[in-house]
């Protein structure tokens, strides 16, 4: 078939113009250029065909990971590759291993519970740091305001009133940074791979890797809570043996939470839940869509779903019954709740939070 | 005009080939290679379905770690290409819990999340510079979905057949897809003033 026929379409499609733009040889440009000096009418097309496929490569050559990051990637790959994967027993040596880690921990318990004046299984600040072994150092908020402290690797720890914080005087010497917290403290903590960020809280351990968020463990409380407001954060109770295992990785595992969400850690029934925060925040971020503002006749399916991204939260709803849909409203400073029930209201239908979801029921639109 | 060096058409598909069975066969340095050739592009491929840098960081080593410890268990496949692909595009999808779904696969409308590269070796003359912007306003614009196949078709050579496996639609969906991401264009540089063209492909 002859060029002078192609439309843009059968340009991309084709081997010959392809290996041109991607990878020009003499021949190639002798024949493209006489192709268009015969037909420069074809000139439009074979110029948007070109740009395509350059447009193309430069912005996936631009997502490319850095050096580092592939070596670093590739440590971890190596790192892990000849591990048993989690969650899978494999053979009888795997299980014995198992059951004798069980047996420690029970047996670790019934020391605890030996010990005097002790009737439940909490472990309080002071229990935390006296078994670190290297000097540490302390600081307090005796004051009624927040004090914003900074630690050596230039993370930062805004200390609310009452609260300690404990690190280790050469924080920088070990693989894991770790923080002893009781109190209350937003963490900003500055990104290093190599080093994952760790705070121990009453019987409740966050991990991170570089990110925000807020940590409450006073010692008395029942509840431990932890709040995300930028990044990733891993959080497992102490007794998660199998987590704890991998605390030096910068693999994250336990319950994990994105932005906008928050765990409340039971002490007593060592339990860990998810919710959604008191006040979601739209995600501040240059590469997700705007929120919506103001819509006509859409599908409430977009509505959710440009929610879903613009707040980083997961909408549970029947696709089915409510797929007709659709919806025109504007929305000026609502937060999340009052634009959900605005939503709702249209579609006549109702929401609850439930496992740091949004779930929407109702009969739906025929 | 510096040659793109991470092209499917870099490789051949029997280089693969013999890598792909010698790994099979618990070779490390091949593994390696494997890893090497195809790491970029799957991160970078990653990167445009799901925004968060650490998530794509993780689910690209988790494939690497269970393509090693499931080697023995892999058929002779006919491309190792096609098989990392295929398995990152399903992890994603698991990973984001059908939220995906949401907004990448029916939703046509909205902008893509795509950060372009603001300077390029490419751009040599203020008319290619032109040029470029209207194309990289114009992937700007293309919905996640006619964008992910454009990729897949135009940058990673993946036959149809493939890509409609990839993604899980049919063959019909994947060429609409395509027709729909090259009229959109169409449309948007209609106006384009013709006379700098010659000079941008004659460079």
């Amino acid at each position: 078939m002859s060029y002078y026929h192609y439309e843009v379409t059968d340009f991309l499609e084709d081997h010959y113009f392809k290996s041109w733009v991607t990878a020009p040889c003499p021949e190639s440009e002798e024949f493209w250029k006489n192709f268009l000096i015969r037909h420069p009418e074809k000139m439009e097309q074979v110029a948007q065909a070109k740009g395509i496929l350059l447009g193309i490569s430069s912005d996936m050559e631009a997502g490319f990971p850095t050096d580092g990051l592939v070596a670093d990637m590739f440590e971890e790959i190596m790192g892990r590759k000849d591990r048993p994967r989690r969650r899978q027993i494999g053979g009888l040596w795997l299980r014995l291993g198992a059951s004798l880690t069980a047996a420690a921990v029970v047996l670790a318990v019934i020391g605890w519970l030996r010990q005097p004046n002790r009737h439940d299984n909490h472990v309080s600040y002071h229990e935390l740091v006296s078994a670190v072994t290297e000097p540490l150092i302390e600081k307090a908020n005796n004051t009624g305001k927040p004090i914003l402290l900074t630690l050596p690797d230039k993370s930062a720890i805004l200390l609310q009133p009452n609260s300690h914080v404990s690190y280790k005087k050469d924080f920088m010497a070990d693989t894991l940074r770790e923080v002893y917290l009781s109190g209350q403290a937003f963490f900003t903590v500055t990104k290093n791979r190599e080093r994952p960020f760790v705070v121990y809280s009453n019987e409740l351990v966050t991990k991170v890797l570089g990110t925000s968020f807020m940590v409450k463990a006073f010692e008395d409380a029942r509840q431990v809570e932890v709040c995300v407001k930028t990044g990733k954060v891993s959080v497992f109770p102490r007794t998660d043996t199998e987590v704890c295992e991998g605390i030096r990785t910068p693999h994250l595992a336990g319950t994990i939470l994105t932005p906008n969400q928050k765990v409340l850690f039971s002490r007593d029934q060592i339990q860990i839940r998810k919710e959604l925060v008191e006040q979601p925040e739209i995600l501040v971020s240059a590469v997700l869509p705007a929120p919506l503002l103001k819509f006509q006749d859409m599908p409430v399916s977009k509505v959710f779903s440009n929610i879903e991204e613009t707040y980083g939260i997961d909408i549970v709803y029947d696709n089915r019954s409510f797929e007709q849909c659709l919806l025109t409203a504007s929305f000026t400073n609502e937060n999340l709740y009052e634009k959900m029930e605005l939503i709702c209201k249209g579609i006549e239908a109702g929401f609850e939070v439930a496992d740091g979801r949004i779930i929407v029921s109702g009969r739906g639109c025929d | 005009m510096q040659k793109p060096g991470y092209l499917a058409s870099s490789f051949t598909d029997t280089d693969d080939r013999v890598l792909w069975q010698r790994f099979r066969q618990g070779d490390e340095e091949a593994f390696t290679l494997l890893y090497q050739r195809y790491v970029r592009v799957l991160y970078s491929y990653g990167k445009k379905l799901v925004t968060e840098d650490m998530v794509v960081e993780d689910l690209v080593q988790d494939l690497f770690i269970d393509l090693w410890q499931s080697r023995t268990r892999l058929a002779d496949a006919e491309s190792p290409r096609f098989y990392l692909f295929r398995s990152l595009r399903r992890r994603i999808h698991k990973a984001c819990n059908g939220r995906l779904s949401e907004r990448w696969e029916h939703i046509d409308e909205d902008f893509l999340p795509v950060t372009l590269p603001k300077e390029s070796e490419i751009i040599e003359s203020e008319q290619f510079q032109k040029q470029k912007d209207e194309i990289d306003a114009w992937l700007k614009s293309l919905p996640g979905r006619q964008y992910e196949v454009m990729i897949l078709r135009f940058y990673q050579d993946f036959s149809y057949s493939e890509i409609s496996e990839i993604l899980t639609i049919n063959e019909q969906s994947v060429r609409n897809l395509v027709q729909r991401a090259v009229c959109k264009l169409r449309q948007l540089t209609i106006s384009l003033c013709i006379s700098g063209l010659l000079l941008f492909l004659l460079k």
